[in-house]
This record gives C-alpha cells, structure tokens and sequence, in this order.
C-alpha cells in the first residue's frame, strides 16, 4: 500500500468519524430544541386556558350573585356540597353522598345544566313538596299563639318527606328524607309526575339526595322561584 | 254499549294527554322567560386569550372573592329553622337553637299604625354588646296588651324580659335571651332572635362588636 493511498484512506476515515460526531452532536443540538420544545408544550399544559376560564367564570358569576344581596344557592360538585350563600359567606352547607352508582345521573345533570350559552347560573324556576309533616302540634301552636297573638300558619313548619326544586327544561334535585309525612296535595302530585313523563322524550336530569330532616326544611323553604343557582361542574 | 265505553275512555285519555302537553309547554315556556329576564344578570364576560392579561384578571376576580369572605367568625341566623350558628366558611363553632320573627301583623286600630313582626334578612354586623339589657318597650307592647302608652319613658323599661346579654344589629332589633326558653324553636318573637342562656353567654363572649350577621 503506497503512502498516498494510506494517507488518502484515513482521510476518509477522519472524514466519517467528523460527520459522524457531528451528526452525533447535531443529534444533541436537536435533542435539546426537542426538549425545549417539550418543555414549552409543558407550560402550556400548566396554563390551561379552558379550566382558567371556568374558574374566572364561577368567581366573576358569584361575584354578581353576592353583590344582589340576597340569598343564593351553589350546587358545588368540585367538593360535592349543596351549599347557601349571602354575600359570598357560606350560610347554609349540606355533603352530598355522591356514589360511583349515580355518577352518570350527575354527568348527565351538569351537561343539561350548563347546555344553554354555557352559563353556570340558572334561577329556580319551582319547587313542589310532595310529602311533609308539621314541626309543631296544633295543640302546642294554639297555646303558643294565644300568648304570643300571632297567626297560628305562620308559625307552623313543613318539615319535608320528599320535594323537588326545578331549574326548567328537565332539570330536577329532589330531596327526600326520613320523616313520614302526608301528601300536600294528591292532584298536584299525580300532575307533577305526568308532566315527568311527558318531559322525558325532550330529554331531562334528575339528581337525588336523600338529606335530615332540619337542613331540608331550610332549604325547601329558601329555595323559592327566582333564587339564583350557581353550578361549580368539575367533579 | 261498549264502543261509548271506549270512546269515551279514549277522549278521556286524550284530554288529559293535551292537558299535560299544554301545562309542560307552559311550565318550561314560565322557565325561558324567567330565565331570560334574568339573562343580563346571569351572563360573565370569559377570561381574555392573552396568558399574562387572563392570569392578572384571574387574579384580581380572586381577591375581590376573598374580600367578600368574612376571614374571623360570624354570626348566622337561619329563621327556617330557628337557629343561630357562629361560623366560619368550612366549619361550625357553635349552633344554638333560637326565636326569630313570628311575620304576623298588628294594626293599631285608634291611629292605624302597622307593625309586621319579621326578622330582618340580610347582611348586619354587631353593633353593640349590652350585658344585663333592660328592654325598653316599644309603643306595640303596650298597644297588643290594651295598655296606654306611657308618657313617662322610665314605665318602658323592663330588667326582665331580654335575659343576661343582648348583641344589638341595629333598629332596634338584638340577639338576647328569654324568659321563654321553652317556646325556643318556634318563630314566636317580636323580630328580635331569642337564644337560651348558655348558648347566649358562649356567644356573647366569642363575638366583638363588628362581627358580621347573616340572616336568611
């Protein structure tokens, strides 16, 4: 082998293993763009415009709600409360018992909730007691009104068995709870039941919870045509 | 015979069918309209696209709901079901059973002066800590009793009817005690909140005049 031909092969040789590192280190220079790249997609992952959007819609929503001054509800399915609220202080909380069992009946309430322009409050639009029994006896009341010289009915309280608040277009909580009541009204029961089926084919969401006795009464009588309702949907 | 049985059946079936498809469209249409009357209210403005802009807004939406939070504890009073709480936002501290407005009326027949015996709902703060309050009677005591009203204003004071504290909320109205501790969970008062003894003596000395009063 020739001299010129030795010197001529490890060229080449110097040549490949230069490209080589170079490539090698080309490899490296993209690895790094690859991960500053990652790591960008990461901060982007870490801004999620979406759920910064919900949580500045739920604030700036209660924000209004406090301002009325008046008492508002909150279906607060992120810590799984019925909670009421004045002026932004919690009042009134009740846990809900949310099991894996019943969560697509909770799916299927947030989604009909929230179906129209995306909003995240709704006025309830009804409420009907189905069963109650009262909290005081006529014969305690009649003593109490006479010394008092207040109206008998206005002091009596329904303590709730099973009533019901609506949100329009299917949208249903009914609570129910341990007391054995009397039926309110017959009719009316049976009429709120057939309206039940015939809503069905349009499509509707019932959540059930079954609540003591003294947190439904608060909250069947708070929750009158009108109050505002606030649904927190991340579960 | 028993064609009319059925045709009348039928009809029968068929009105209610349309009594009921009448009162849902009726029902849902009272639901729109409440619910775009309250459109304006109800809608938000969504957070701008712009990262640093939506963070700073975020932010700011943030601390204007803290600010809204009472950060010590405070007074609530439910006159659903006749009962006074000191809480904070996550838990309890103390629950009592209580008195709150009866809501009846008391016409004055000679001058016609009304008075609606109600617990005012909303958002009231302790304004004053009285121990040992001696109730000053308003004109209505005297008038529901068939009294006069006296002229001298020292005929109006009373040692015994508001219990050993009373936390003023303004108009007039206290949380104090009574001497009626058993019509205690019933909505017989005046519009005052009547709580029993012990319950009165432990909130009296865990709350300072400022202390926020929510009632609903």
């Amino acid at each position: 082998m020739s001299y010129k031909n030795i010197l001529y092969r490890l060229a080449i040789l110097f040549t490949l293993t230069a490209t080589l590192l170079l490539s090698c280190g080309g490899d490296d220079v993209t690895s790094e763009k690859d991960a500053f790249d990652s790591n960008s997609k990461t901060s982007a992952k870490k801004w999620n415009y979406d759920s910064a959007d919900l949580e500045y819609r739920l604030i700036a929503s209660e924000l209004k709600l406090a301002q009325m001054k008046k008492t508002y509800f909150v279906l607060d399915f992120k810590e799984k409360s019925l909670i009421l609220k004045l002026g932004g202080a919690t009042v009134w909380s009740y846990s809900m018992n949310i099991d894996a069992d019943n969560s697509d009946e909770l799916n299927d309430f947030i989604e009909r909730f929230m179906e129209k322009k995306k909003l995240l409050v709704r006025p309830v639009t009804e409420k009907h007691l189905f069963a109650a029994t009262e909290k005081s006896s006529d014969s305690i009341l009649s003593i109490v009104s006479q010394v008092v010289r207040a109206d008998v009915s206005l002091m009596q309280r329904d303590i709730p068995q099973r009533f019901e608040i609506h949100w329009g277009d299917g949208l249903t909580l009914e609570v129910k709870t341990e007391v054995a009541g009397e039926p309110r009204s017959k009719l009316k029961n049976a009429v709120i039941e057939f309206r039940k089926v015939l809503q069905k084919p349009f499509g509707e969401a019932t959540l059930s919870i079954i609540m003591d006795a003294e947190s439904a009464m608060t909250l069947y009588r708070v929750a009158d045509r009108g109050m505002m309702t606030l649904i927190n949907p991340e579960t | 015979m028993k064609k009319i049985f059925i045709y009348i059946s039928l009809s029968v079936f068929g009105l209610l069918l349309i009594a009921g498809a009448y009162f849902l469209v009726a029902t849902n249409r009272s639901a729109e309209e409440l619910q775009n009357g309250l459109a304006d209210s109800l809608q938000v403005k969504r957070l701008p696209e712009d990262e640093k802009k939506a963070k700073k807004e975020l932010q700011e939406a943030k601390k204007s709901l803290s600010r809204l939070k009472p950060s010590k504890p405070y007074i609530v009073i439910d006159t659903h079901a006749n009962k006074v709480y000191l809480r904070n936002e996550d838990s309890i501290l103390l629950a009592a059973t209580a008195s709150t407005g009866s809501g009846g009326e008391f016409i004055d027949s000679t001058t016609g002066r009304k008075w609606i015996f109600d617990t005012p709902l909303g958002i009231f703060k302790v304004s004053s800590k009285i121990p040992h309050p001696w109730w000053r009677k308003p004109d209505w005591a005297f008038l529901e009793e068939g009294e006069e009203i006296p002229k001298d204003q020292s005929e109006r004071l009373d040692p015994n009817m508001m219990g050993d504290y009373a936390l003023g909320f303004g108009d007039g109205y206290f949380i104090h005690g009574t001497i009626y501790e058993r019509l205690l969970g019933i909505n017989v008062t005046h519009g005052c909140v009547r709580v029993g003894s012990e319950d009165l003596e432990r909130l009296y000395n865990r709350t300072p005049i400022g202390t926020p009063i929510y009632i609903f």
